[in-house]
């Protein structure tokens, strides 16, 4: 871990131009990640500003829906009140990520901004295009049965290795953000992540120094049929393999809405479009479960060693919309 | 009074627990050493081949930095041990990935960390072998190593009326204690001092001695706790020498821990193994012939592997075996023992591949097993010592509820998942050696308190509390009377706390030293005694308030005459989701025959312990060698999946009552190994009893039950 | 922190004689008043081993005083001040240190383990605000003004802490290196039950009711956060299990499972 200078922002103002004006400065809230990779050499801040102690972590309902501040962590996000019962979806996906220690640490901002657990991106001895473009991509030819079977290029097959993050692209999210200029925009939440072509560390489309200040999630009728699973090499404490997070709202026997995310397949949170416009008018038995299933994998490009990850995403998708659907 | 001291066997909790539970207890790098400094080791980043330069330009100039160690610069050591001595600086030689290159010593471990990554190493790269299968496929058989024969196997084998014949595979597995490898390394003059967490305190002294030409005694290894080794702190590795070398160079103490990353290339493997099964059986199921080949790796640097045949040579009564080993040398750091090393993978071949025998014969596995139990060792054609595998059957199939299994797969079902029963047997060796012990004790008036001291180590397996049993029912003395003083190498020698040698031979040796001290005062005086004087009253009778004696205990010869073994039996009921095939043991019954078992609560954990470790193999360990380069692709604890607590589900332990009069004097016979043996197959026994799906390699992870 | 007392392990009193407490003196390791410490040790309580460690470790201490902790010349001096086990510690500290090195290096609290310094491990777990945290992922320059409890700091005065008796009594460690975290983990889990937070094995999340009653598959769930490599894990159930109900059970007892599969 190279040598920095640590302060921590009496506002988000003083957090954003201190970022703003150097480009090795980074944001600093959790800090489960960022410290994890400083220490393996992957990340190189030569400053980091202390978010933490910033007033960005309140959680309220707003004329839309609810609004959970950047700074909230982890677990207060899964077990604030309005969340558990609002959008129970998004409290599971929270409590399968990490351990209790670790979630009590993340904020929601930080979830949002985790890189890859791919091993050849965590290793600075390999090479890794995201970390340093034209290196190559050490897992495409590599050991790669944790890697993406949707939406992946010969740049880069890693997935995305959050848990909270399919809830939140399932449930529609608006990220918030601002920068040291005061501007604040909005990114809906499937917009977020946006490789950018010249692989740099960066996933998504957030421009350096800008803030993520809070998550809004719309108003919804998901609450009483959702659920989130997720397939892993051992019961916790373990990213996914495979998961789904699967939200329903069903009416006179037919499915009206439906939302479904994926873990564990993609570059990005996956929203699964096809498997969702299958399911749209139908009733919600484990035959149109399978049909949607079938339908989004049929884009599925499978790597060396990851092939079973498409009949694992079947079946792990039927096995949440039945769970979403009071059907197992 | 003596019931108060018939203590042997009780459930006693850990006399050292207090000191674990309020983080009292130092281990290797808790040690308050003044004006330390810090290692940060670097390490190669090719698998084979010679460092052509090395820059340590920038490291240097770093705030901070104290020195850079590389082959240029080391101070002289001597490799003493060709199996871990690989990696002390000594040349330009690469023999593995992450094979140590250099050494930075910082005033502050922040210091030497971010100076490491500084540091550029070339490389002249020669071809390396890394790649397992490429590997197998040219294996030989090893030199020094024949093929066991018995009877005509080939001849039998290939008549015979029912065969399975099938291969298993296991992969990498690293023992990752909780404690990473360690050392603070101290000299003052030519004295060296070294707090390091080791299974064999006498083998770290000897090593460090080696490397750098001292007499042992001018070796001090200080080990009073060992945050778990399973076989990889059996001995001095690289930890030790490179910060005993460091301190050297900078003339003060140096702190060295590996990183969880570097305990992958630092402190020897299980290697991968291939196992191929034979076996042949009457329809009446007798079996008539059974063979055991593995192919294997070793290290180009040594030759050691695991015996995986071992337990086909002794478990069965069978006229007709083979068993052979090929193997093929690779570019990894060396494999060395782990928990139950050789019978823990072999189990799961030979297990699995009887269960495929029984299945096919449509009989009852536990009938299959106990139809084939030998009388004697097969192997040696001695008696065994005792022998509780048929108790074990029978017992465990009772807790476990045996009778719920059905005889084919799929047709036990709770909600989504399969349920299935599995079943496995094994054994381990038990063994003695010698142990030397100081006994010395003290009276006040009445009151006696004895100190006994030992090199002994005690790493997790309850080595200081049943020492004080052994001591405090020998000489009837309370146990808060008894003090324990192990794990430092000023204190006399004593075995390893290696291949459940550990209490059978610290206890004997304890209670040879008790009884010795008995005898030796009852020969001070002539005085009649009308019932058998207390320790203190014999003191008494001689005016003394203080008595030390000294035992240097060795294992009977008469032990030789009999196969000792401790037997086990394992059942397993597992609970497979049948859409996603995630795999959970539901419950798990262990039932051991152990001989005496000296503190009944610390054994049953200890069983539990070589269960969790069975799942692991059986569900969730595996370490992935990118064969591009040489290097771990799982090369921390988020890839390598050791189990979390809730992988683990109900887990039952039994002992089976056992006076054994001839493994040694009190009939201990050791369980840290042989409770992981059988573990993993009867975990794979139950996925094929619930799936119907026959899984040979490991792990059963949820792609392989699709 | 307050806690509640407990009794359900105190059945074995354990009796010191003249020469252990002369010996407890003479070390000041445990305050005046022992008895009732040792009384809930279970089994065979404190023998003559633990004075003998605890003694020894202290002679085998090279050098052992304050100055072993010195304060090296630092680049990126941040100041903290924060409270840890109840004492107000202030340290110049190197930017990069973490909350785990910082209260083994610095302050000697060696308790806390460094297992694997990536948050993989849940060795160096502490309570920071009342909450577990990882001490290897948290800069200790973020914990200024902050309270810090650790494996130290768990007992008052001479009393264990009940989950420290609970873990002695069901042998819930093999080798104790995971302990200190795993204790803290327990300690805070107690917390997160009375405050009825969820888990991912929580069947219904959507109600958020009061203090929950843990089943064996959520205590195994809330704790995998912490590995342990011996495999202790079902005598961690058992010791966390009898404090959070109340219920003292039988440590040799086989380990009870409820039947459950919400997860996969």
């Amino acid at each position: 871990m190279r040598p920095f200078k640590y302060t921590r922002a009496a506002d988000t103002g003083t957090a954003m131009l201190a970022v703003s004006s150097n480009k090795d400065a980074k944001y600093i809230a959790g800090g489960t990640n960022l410290l994890d990779l400083m220490k393996e050499g992957v990340e190189n801040p030569t400053e980091l500003v202390d978010i933490s102690r910033l007033n960005l972590s309140q959680i309220r309902t707003t004329a839309t829906g609810l609004s959970l501040g950047a700074l909230a962590t982890n677990s207060d996000t899964a077990n604030h009140p309005l969340v558990r019962r609002d959008y129970p979806l998004l409290t599971q996906a929270i409590l399968a990520g990490a351990s209790a220690q670790i979630r009590n640490m993340a904020t929601n901002g930080g979830n949002l901004m985790q890189q890859t657990r791919c091993a050849y991106f965590y290793d600075i001895a390999m090479p890794c295009n995201k970390r340093e473009m034209g290196s190559g991509c050490g897992a495409l030819e590599g050991f790669n049965r944790n890697h993406a079977i949707l939406g992946w290029n010969s740049n880069c097959v890693d997935v995305h290795p959050s848990d909270m993050c399919v809830a939140l692209v399932a449930l529609d999210a608006t990220v918030y953000v601002q920068d040291s200029g005061g501007k604040a925009r909005s990114i809906p939440f499937v917009d977020l992540y946006q490789p950018s072509a010249d692989m740099s560390m960066s996933d998504t489309s957030l421009k350096h120094g800008e803030l993520i200040t809070s998550i809004e999630l719309p108003k919804n009728s998901f609450a009483s049929n959702s659920y989130y699973l997720k397939v892993r090499d051992r019961a916790s404490y373990a990213f996914a393999l495979v998961s789904v997070g699967a939200a329903l709202e069903l009416s006179g026997g037919k499915i009206k809405h439906v939302r479904v995310g994926m873990g564990g397949v993609a570059p990005k949170p996956w929203r699964a479009m096809e498997a969702e416009k299958m399911l749209i008018g139908k009733a919600p038995t484990e035959e149109n479960f399978k049909a949607a299933a079938d339908a989004e994998m049929k884009a599925a490009k499978p790597l060396k060693h990851n092939t079973f990850k498409i009949e694992l995403s079947k079946r792990a998708m039927i096995l949440a919309l039945k769970r979403a659907t009071g059907k197992a | 009074m003596a019931s108060d001291t018939k203590v042997i066997g009780e459930g006693i909790s850990r006399i050292d627990g207090l000191l674990k539970v309020t983080g009292a207890a130092n281990y290797g790098m808790d040690w308050p050493i003044k004006n330390v400094s810090y290692a940060f080791i670097v390490k190669s980043t090719v698998a084979a081949g010679m460092i052509t330069d090395i820059d340590t330009a920038a490291a240097e100039k770093t705030p901070g930095v104290i020195a850079v160690i590389t082959h240029k610069n080391a101070p002289k050591a001597a490799a003493y041990d060709g199996m871990r001595g690989v990696g002390i600086l000594q040349d330009p030689k690469i023999n593995f990935y992450g094979q140590n290159v250099a050494l930075v010593v910082a005033e502050t471990f922040e210091q030497a960390r971010f100076a490491a990554r500084l540091i550029k190493v070339k490389y002249e790269t020669a071809e390396a072998k890394v790649d397992f299968e490429k590997g197998a496929a040219a294996a030989v058989r090893p030199g020094n190593r024949n093929d066991a024969l018995r009877g005509d196997f080939d001849a039998a084998f290939n008549s015979a009326e029912h065969k399975v014949d099938a291969t298993y595979s296991t992969p990498i597995e690293h023992h990752h204690p909780m404690e990473p490898h360690s050392a603070i390394a101290v000299w003052e003059g030519e004295n060296l001092t070294l707090y390091s967490a080791t299974q064999v305190v006498g083998s770290v002294q000897r090593g460090a001695a080696t490397a750098f030409g001292l007499k042992p005694d001018q070796v001090r290894v200080i080990s009073p706790h060992v945050g778990g080794g399973f076989g990889s702190k059996g001995g001095a590795w690289t930890n030790v020498i490179l910060a005993a070398m460091a301190a050297k160079a900078v003339n003060r103490p140096v702190k060295l821990a590996f990183t969880r990353q570097n305990m992958f290339n630092s402190v020897g493997l299980r290697q991968q193994n291939t196992q191929h099964l034979r076996v042949a059986a009457t329809a009446d199921g007798k079996m008539t012939a059974l063979g055991h080949d593995t192919t294997q790796f070793v290290a180009t640097t040594s030759e050691f592997a695991e015996s995986c045949g071992v337990l086909s040579s002794m478990m069965y009564e069978v006229a007709n075996s083979r068993i052979g080993y090929k193997t093929t040398a690779m570019n990894v750091i060396a494999p060395t023992f782990q928990r139950g090393p050789g019978e823990s993978t072999g189990s799961f071949a030979l297990e699995s591949a009887i269960d495929e025998m029984a299945y096919a014969l449509k009989m009852d596995p536990v009938e299959f097993r106990v139809k084939n139990e030998p009388t004697k060792d097969p192997s040696s054609g001695k008696p065994f010592s005792s022998r509780a595998t048929v108790e074990c059957l029978k017992r465990g199939a009772e807790m476990i509820g045996w009778k719920n299994r059905k005889q084919e797969p799929r047709q036990n079902r709770n909600g989504d998942n399969l349920v299935g029963y599995g079943v496995a047997i094994g054994s381990y060796p038990s063994r003695q050696s010698p142990t030397s012990t100081f006994l010395k004790l003290t009276r006040k008036g009445d009151d006696v308190t004895a100190s006994v001291e030992l090199a002994a180590s005690d790493l997790g397996t309850g080595t200081n509390t049943i020492i004080a049993q052994t001591a405090a029912e020998t000489l009837g003395l309370p146990m808060s009377k008894v003090a324990v003083k192990i794990g430092d190498s000023t204190l006399p020698p004593a075995a390893g706390s290696v291949g459940s040698i550990g209490a059978a031979s610290f206890c004997n040796s304890v209670a040879d030293a008790c009884n010795q001290a008995r005898i030796e005062l009852q020969a001070k005086t002539d005085r009649k005694w009308i019932a058998a004087p207390t320790i203190g009253q014999l003191m008494e009778a001689s005016n003394l308030n203080e008595y030390q004696t000294r035992v240097d205990a060795r294992p009977s010869p008469d032990a030789q005459k009999y196969s000792s073994h401790a037997f086990n039996a394992n059942f397993s009921e597992v609970w497979v989701n049948e859409l996603t095939g995630v795999t959970r043991v539901h419950r798990h019954v262990a039932v051991t025959g152990a001989g005496r078992i000296m503190n009944a609560k610390t054994a049953r954990s200890q069983v539990i312990g070589g269960c969790v470790w069975g799942i692991g193999m059986a569900l969730t360990e595996t370490s992935i060698i990118d064969a591009r380069w040489g290097n771990f692709i799982t090369r921390t604890f988020a890839d390598y999946h050791i189990p979390v607590n809730l992988d683990v589900g109900s887990i039952e332990v039994a002992f089976i009552p056992e006076e054994d009069k001839f493994v040694n004097k009190l009939g201990i016979k050791g369980i840290g190994e042989v409770g992981i043996v059988g573990v993993a197959a009867a975990i794979a026994n139950a996925v094929f009893n619930a799936t119907g799906k026959r899984v040979r390699d490991l792990p059963i992870t949820p792609d392989k039950l699709l | 922190m307050a806690f509640e007392e407990n009794d359900l392990v105190t059945d074995a009193e354990q009796r010191m004689t003249a020469d252990e407490e002369a010996l407890l003196d003479e070390l000041g390791i445990y305050g005046d008043s022992r008895r009732k410490f040792l009384g809930q040790l279970g089994g065979a309580g404190l023998g003559a081993l633990v004075l003998n460690i605890v003694a020894e470790q202290k002679a085998l201490a090279f050098n052992d005083s304050g100055s072993a902790y010195a304060t090296p010349a630092i680049e990126n001096s941040v100041t903290v001040t924060f409270n840890v086990n109840g004492v107000k510690k202030s340290l110049d500290l190197d930017s990069r240190m973490t909350l785990l090195d910082a209260l083994r290096e610095r302050l000697g609290l060696t308790g806390s383990k460094k297992g694997c310094d990536h948050g993989q491990c849940g060795a160096c777990t502490v309570i920071v605000e009342g909450r577990r945290v990882l001490g290897c992922l948290t800069l200790t320059a973020q914990c200024d003004g902050r309270s810090v409890t650790t494996i130290e700091g768990l007992a008052t005065g001479d009393q264990l802490h009940p989950i420290q008796t609970a873990f002695i009594k069901h042998d819930a460690f093999q080798c104790g290196f995971c302990t200190p975290g795993q204790i803290c983990s327990a300690v805070a889990l107690m917390q997160e039950a009375k405050n009825g937070d969820a888990s991912y094995v929580t069947p219904s999340v959507r109600q958020k009711t009061g203090a929950m009653q843990l089943s064996d598959e959520e205590i195994r769930e809330r704790m995998s956060g912490n590995l342990c490599r011996c495999g202790a894990y079902p005598n961690i159930v058992a010791a966390i299990r009898e404090i959070h109900t109340g219920k003292a059970t039988d440590p040799m007892a086989a380990a009870t499972m409820e039947v459950h599969d919400a997860t996969v």
